[in-house]
């Protein structure tokens, strides 16, 4: 049943990424807006959710994002899709007249940066950081927004109406410009893809553009220098306790001490993902399907280096 | 259920001959990635191929030393030594990494002992750094864009075309053999294999960098796997390949085929000769996908 719901999932999140592929042919943008409507109920509902005075976070097309508003106008983040930023925007009004006056981007993929093109044409600054510049370059999207402002080093602070947004970088972990968001009021971390709560890592299990050690180290990181009690991830539920990202950081290190225990026994590599077994993280989402798939990630590391 | 056994021969596919580091522990006859044996091979009077357990380097000997590729790992490193002595007294004066993967650079230390200079692209220092082995030799030189080295009359040139592979690909030249050296990038008359998933491979700078490669003056190609060598035309027919790929998947996508099942709905007829094709199509696919759907 699980591989069947997750098999489900990746197709809802599939199917939503067909309009970019289209676009990006110069197909009529019509067409795309079809086939997002035929994504199953439910996947790809926008549901906005209220989680402080002025803090939000929607989900739409399986990826999530927060935004803020403050008296002075809306800090949003990941528009996700166009067809998901139409939806964003349509709920951001039901809170506020306010314009959209920042649109940070949490990293550089597909699946959570496309479809700002509404909020750049009322007047919106999109902020990333400086690494995912080049990448934006290299693979361009027709969908994608270019940043008005990077930041580089660890730390920026946006401040709108008298909220603060502090963004964080550690570093390369999934990709190499990945934000974090903190909102200072509520101890609340933003974490995109890192950690979806409850689960394994999800997509395709295949841990696409993640560093192993990297991811470990960020993780170890956040813990031990960012003041947060709750996350909201990139996916997945709208919010949890800060349980859920250190039961993912020691998931990820279990599953890494687990592949080198293999690896160092000699075991086949080819053979070391299937082998894989951590009972103590078999209540997470996805576990039995996607394991032996996060698990080939690590085996990479070993047999390459990488 | 279909869809469960989909996922369980993804899974299965990750068992395939090559394109691994050998693991630590001691083997006898046979590996996981090939025969645990060297094999030296003669591609000119002075340039030679040497391959163990399923990796490959070049050899190239002067009247003043030796030029090497990678030393590929500390088992098969000695063997090659062994190897190189059969065809010259003289000392390996230079190592050349190909890029930063430990099934190829590993175990360089007795050519570094024997004074051999180690080179590798400027960018391979971040990941040595990174991720330090303790096979591994740091180079002593590292380069940008272009180097020559110049050796007993005879000049290797070592290429770097940008990202493709990793970040720091090297490509050895040998003018006077008409001959370059391509580790993994293409594996003559293979589809890409290993796992099939394309570990650390950039899609499109890797079919913009064999259009580069195809672009250079040379007749004969060395892979860092596989046959000893092969004719130019194996770089062309990898990238034609790749570019199939690519266009057989976005037709995919554009068809309205659930993601799911686009790995498995890829055919690519024309290429069926190719090794591995059966077996690695579908997880070729399936990397091409993931770069469809968040630009990775």
């Amino acid at each position: 049943m699980t591989v069947i719901r997750t098999w489900r999932r990746l197709l809802a999140i599939a199917l939503c990424l067909w309009p970019l592929t289209l676009a990006a042919q110069g197909t009529p943008a019509t067409k795309s807006v079809n086939v997002d409507d035929q994504v199953p109920i439910g996947r790809n509902r926008p549901e906005t959710t209220k989680i402080a005075e002025g803090l939000y976070t929607f989900t739409h097309n399986g990826a999530r994002n927060i935004f803020i508003v403050t008296s002075e106008g809306v800090i949003a983040t990941d528009p996700i899709t166009p067809r998901s930023a139409e939806y964003l925007r349509d709920e951001i009004r039901k809170v506020t007249d306010g314009p959209v006056k920042y649109v940070v981007y949490s990293h550089q993929h597909w699946d959570h940066a496309r479809g700002g093109r509404i909020f750049k044409d009322e007047g919106a600054t999109f902020v990333s950081h400086a690494n995912c510049i080049k990448h934006f370059h290299r693979h361009p999207n027709p969908d994608v927004v270019m940043p008005d402002m990077t930041y580089e080093g660890s730390r920026h602070d946006l401040k709108l109406g008298g909220r603060t947004l502090e963004l964080y970088y550690f570093g390369r972990n999934h990709g190499d410009c990945m934000t974090f968001m903190r909102i200072p009021e509520e101890k609340i971390l933003f974490v995109v893809d890192l950690v979806t709560p409850y689960g394994v890592s999800g997509g395709s299990g295949l841990l696409n553009d993640y560093y192993p050690l990297d991811w470990i180290r960020s993780m170890k990181e956040i813990e031990a220098t960012v003041d947060f009690d709750r996350m909201i991830g990139g996916h997945g539920v709208p919010i949890a306790p800060k349980d859920a990202f250190v039961e993912r950081r020691r998931y990820i290190e279990a599953m890494f001490e687990a592949v080198k225990k293999e690896w160092e026994k000699g075991t086949n590599p080819f053979e070391i993902a299937e082998k894989i077994d951590l009972p103590e993280f078999k209540h997470l989402r996805n576990y039995d399907a996607l394991k032996a798939r996060n698990a080939e990630r690590f085996v990479a590391y070993f047999a390459l280096g990488w | 259920m279909r869809i469960i056994l989909h996922v369980a021969s993804l899974l299965a596919g990750f068992t395939a001959p090559v394109a691994f580091a050998q693991n630590t522990a001691p083997q006898t006859g046979t590996t996981p990635f090939g025969p645990a044996k060297g094999e030296m091979t003669k591609l000119a009077d002075d340039v030679h191929t040497f391959s163990y357990a399923g990796a490959r380097t070049l050899v190239v000997t002067t009247p003043d030393g030796v030029i090497i590729g990678d030393p590929i790992s500390p088992k098969a490193a000695p063997v090659l030594r062994a190897e190189i002595k059969k065809l010259t007294a003289k000392p390996v004066k230079y190592m050349v990494y190909s890029h930063s993967h430990w099934d190829h650079v590993l175990g360089g230390k007795i050519f570094k002992d024997e004074g051999a200079t180690v080179v590798s692209q400027r960018n391979c220092l971040e990941s040595f750094y990174r991720y330090p082995n303790k096979d591994l030799v740091l180079p002593d030189v590292s380069y940008d864009q272009h180097m020559n080295i110049i050796l007993g009359g005879r000049t290797v040139r070592l290429l770097y075309l940008g990202l493709n592979h990793s970040d720091c690909m090297t490509f050895l030249h040998v003018p006077h053999a008409r001959l370059l050296h391509i580790v993994d990038l293409v594996t003559p008359g293979s589809v890409p294999t290993g796992t099939g998933k394309m570990e650390d491979t950039y899609l499109l700078d890797t079919i913009r960098t064999l259009k580069d490669i195809e672009n250079l003056d040379f007749d004969v190609m060395v892979g860092g796997h596989g046959a000893p060598s092969a004719p130019k035309a194996a770089v062309a027919e990898r990238r034609a390949y790749m570019e199939a790929l690519m266009t057989a998947v976005r037709a995919e996508i554009d068809k309205g085929t659930p993601f799911g099942q686009i790995p498995g709905a890829v055919s690519l007829p024309q290429f069926k000769h190719l090794n591995g094709y059966d077996r690695f199509l579908r997880h070729n696919a399936e990397r091409v996908l993931i770069f469809n759907t968040i630009g990775w």
